[in-house]
């Protein structure tokens, strides 16, 4: 049987959240619930997926990654030859 | 500049002993032939033993004069090293440096396991704040170089050291190794004073590191300063020879030829450590302007910088004394020769330079001719194997000739002196393994032979070691002969990454040597019909071609390997005590940093953390948007099995495209190609050890 559409964001988005180091806590579950609850009730879409993934892109600070540089800033030259 | 002096005695003593060495062995060798050098064969023929028997001569006497150097009270007292006394060079300050280790299509939990190890090694003296390190990619499959990134920032978050631990991969890898360091020279150069390389297989302490740095503090003249890396981590048969050859033997040679070349040393291009500015002054490299081989960028980069460096008026020193730093074998002999196509090629390169090279030093000149000789010198062996060929069936075959030479007045009776010819090559045999002896007399006197299970293991040892080179030699020999002749007649060649770990399958084996071993058995007929005791005297090189497969498979096997150290053969120090630096590298590759394979371009798109990662490195194609949304839209739906290696490469570089994937990943439904990757359970990224 196919699982409601509710569940299936909700726990993706946890999922998500789990992956970008956030613990799935209960506070963090009772968040998202909220959020789904509120995506599924005013939207068209009999799948919410899409548009909890889009908030949760939008609203949560914890998935943006601080990435380290990649190089230190380049000081240009040239190299001889003997 | 005492040493330059004694730098010429030392050379002119080994040349003197050589010469004349050389000079009796080919009398005898006259004195053998039948018709004493008078035919264009047998000059050919003696010709070829001179060359051949005063290469084996040259490395005879370095080894000797390496044991004399050794037995001197703390070695050899021109060394750069024994100049300054411990006290003196902990006071001196450490001066910005450069670790890199230039990468192409290595694997990348090996590599970056020993930059972890080197890393942790440097930060336990004290000394990391000098120190940045490098990893120059010249990988160009999208899945090796995802992977390396992923690599990268995860080895960043488990050592702490964001902005110390930088990623660079070239877009375009022009001009090789030799390329790839240039890049990172004219990107970064000048915010370093020195720079340390480092393989892909490389480890080296920190305490060997920073000693390196404060003696070229100390010694502004010295351009380069290079290690004798010592081999761990050998688990196969033939690693476990190489490391133990390496070990046992490597000290005498290392030490002789340093005693000869002193500030003209050559650089092996690794495990090393630079003073940059001189270097990139003096040794940016030109393209060769001859024909074929002689053409286009040099390959084989270390011995130019070294001579150029020279050159311009800097020392190049080999400093054996100095410890700590190490390396890998290949673990089989397919991957040695694999390496060596490449190398012979880069080596046969230099003599354009050594012909048309102007105001290089005598000694550099003649690390030109040792390296191509490395490999000339097997083809040198084929012919003269073939030469001896075509006597023997002259002699067995065509009626004698009394007068070979013309306006001979006299008839010439063709002698042959079959103990003569035992005792040359008994005389060859002894030059051969008395190095081998003198090394293990050298690890006596220094009471060392413990390290290595006792005196009668590390007689048995040199004993096994012997028998595997032997059996290897004829294999090498027309391996290195196939790759001079491609070489010279400009057969191309791709430039691939090494293995470091795989053992060798049957019918990779028998793929490889079937060639050489149909040649042997045709040879070996030939010899047994032609003369029975020809057929004997061939043996040694036709009984090891016929049987390469098998000795190439067994080899590489790691059981043999453990079953030699099992039996306290084969053995090394670094087997009973491990280094520390070798230690933290086995650790850290206990804790792979990769998820491997396909998974990084799924990691990629899937993970948010390594697609923030790929997202911050790639970069914005806004010409090709059309084409790479199309090419996107096909991996969302089908996967990236899907797409080629250039569409996958092409999509994977471009920031945009790859978040644009990331988000439609999550979206999609869990039936979907990535709606199932995105619910598979999460790859581990976290640090699984603490920050040095």
């Amino acid at each position: 049987m196919a699982r409601p559409a509710r569940e299936i964001a909700l726990e993706r988005a946890l999922r998500y959240l789990e992956r970008c180091g956030v613990p799935p806590g209960p506070d963090v579950r009772a968040e998202l619930e909220d959020l789904v609850a509120e995506l599924s009730a005013d939207g068209d879409d009999p799948t919410p997926l899409d548009r909890v993934m889009d908030r949760l892109w939008s609203r949560l600070e914890a998935c943006r990654v601080e990435v380290p540089p990649t190089a230190p800033p380049i000081h240009r030259t040239s190299m001889g030859q003997g | 500049m005492r040493w330059r002096f004694r730098a010429i005695l030392r050379r002119a003593l080994v040349a003197v002993l050589v010469i004349v060495q050389t000079g009796i062995a080919t009398y005898y060798m006259l004195a053998i032939l039948p018709y004493h050098g008078s035919t264009a064969v047998e000059k050919a023929l003696a010709g070829l033993f001179a060359l051949l028997f005063g290469w084996i001569t040259a490395a005879f006497w370095t080894a000797i004069l390496g044991f004399v150097v050794r037995r001197g009270r703390g070695g050899d007292r021109l060394s750069l090293v024994r100049r300054h006394p411990a006290e003196e060079l902990a006071t001196v300050p450490v001066g910005r440096t450069a670790v890199i280790m230039p990468i192409y299509h290595e694997p990348v939990d090996r590599a970056l396991a020993g930059l972890e190890a080197v890393y942790r090694s440097l930060a336990g003296t004290g000394e990391l704040d000098a120190f940045d390190f490098f990893i120059l990619s010249d990988s160009r499959h999208p899945l090796v170089w995802l992977s390396e990134q992923q690599a990268w920032h995860t080895l960043c978050e488990r050592l702490g050291a964001a902005g110390r631990l930088y990623y660079r991969r070239r877009v375009a890898n022009l001009h090789y190794k030799s390329g790839n360091i240039g890049d990172f020279l004219r990107r970064w150069g000048r915010d370093y004073e020195y720079m340390v390389v480092l393989d892909a297989d490389s480890l080296m302490a920190g305490a060997t590191i920073v000693e390196m740095v404060r003696l070229m503090a100390l010694e502004p003249q010295v351009g380069i300063l290079q290690t004798n890396p010592a081999i761990v981590n050998a688990r196969s048969a033939f690693a476990r020879a190489q490391q133990f050859a390496n070990r046992v033997y490597g000290p005498l040679f290392a030490s002789g030829l340093a005693a000869m070349m002193l500030g003209e040393a050559a650089y092996w291009g690794h495990n090393a450590a630079i003073r940059i500015r001189p270097f990139m002054r003096l040794c940016g490299l030109p393209q060769l302007s001859g024909f074929g081989l002689f053409s286009g960028p040099i390959l084989s980069h270390d011995f130019v910088e070294a001579a150029y460096m020279s050159r311009g008026g800097h020392e190049v020193w080999l400093e054996p004394e100095l410890g700590g730093s190490f390396e890998e074998s290949p673990p089989s002999l397919i991957d040695e020769l694999t390496r060596d196509r490449r190398w012979a090629k880069g080596n046969l390169q230099h003599l354009w330079l050594l012909v048309t090279g102007r105001r290089f030093r005598f000694a550099h000149r003649m690390t030109f001719l040792n390296g191509i000789l490395a490999y000339g010198s097997s083809l040198l062996w084929l012919a003269f194997l073939v030469l001896a060929a075509i006597e023997v069936a002259r002699f067995t075959l065509w009626p004698i000739n009394y007068f070979p030479s013309p306006h001979q007045l006299f008839p010439l009776w063709p002698e042959w002196h079959p103990e003569w010819a035992i005792r040359l090559a008994g005389s060859t045999v002894i030059v051969l393994v008395l190095p081998k002896l003198l090394a293990m007399a050298d690890l006596v006197l220094r009471r060392r032979q413990a390290r290595y299970g006792g005196s009668r293991a590390l007689l048995g040892g040199i004993g096994l070691e012997f028998l595997i080179s032997v059996l290897l030699a004829p294999i090498r020999m027309l391996a290195h002969s196939r790759y001079v002749v491609e070489s010279l007649l400009g057969v191309s060649l791709s430039w691939a990454g090494q293995n470091r770990s795989v053992e060798t399958s049957w019918p990779a084996a028998i793929r490889r040597h079937a060639p050489g071993t149909v040649v042997a058995a045709l040879w070996g007929g030939f010899a047994l019909w032609l003369k029975p005791l020809y057929f004997l005297w061939s043996l040694p090189v036709v009984a090891p071609l016929v049987l390469a497969a098998p000795i190439s498979v067994l080899l590489s096997r790691v059981d043999w390997g453990d079953a030699f150290a099992g039996r306290g053969l084969l053995v090394t120090p670094s087997d009973r005590e491990v280094p520390e630096v070798v230690e933290a590298f086995r650790r850290a590759l206990g804790s792979p940093l990769t998820a491997g394979g396909r998974r990084a371009f799924e990691r990629a798109v899937v993970d948010p953390v390594a697609n923030s990662v790929h997202v911050a490195a790639g970069r914005a194609r806004r010409a090709q948007r059309g084409r790479l949304r199309r090419l996107a839209e096909r991996c969302f739906e089908h996967g990236p099995e899907a797409l080629s290696r250039d569409e996958l490469d092409r999509l994977a570089q471009d920031a945009e495209t790859m978040s644009w994937l990331h988000r439609q990943a999550w979206r999609s439904p869990p039936a979907s190609y990535w709606g199932r990757r995105v619910d598979r359970d999460p790859v581990d990224r976290s640090p699984r050890s603490d920050p040095p």
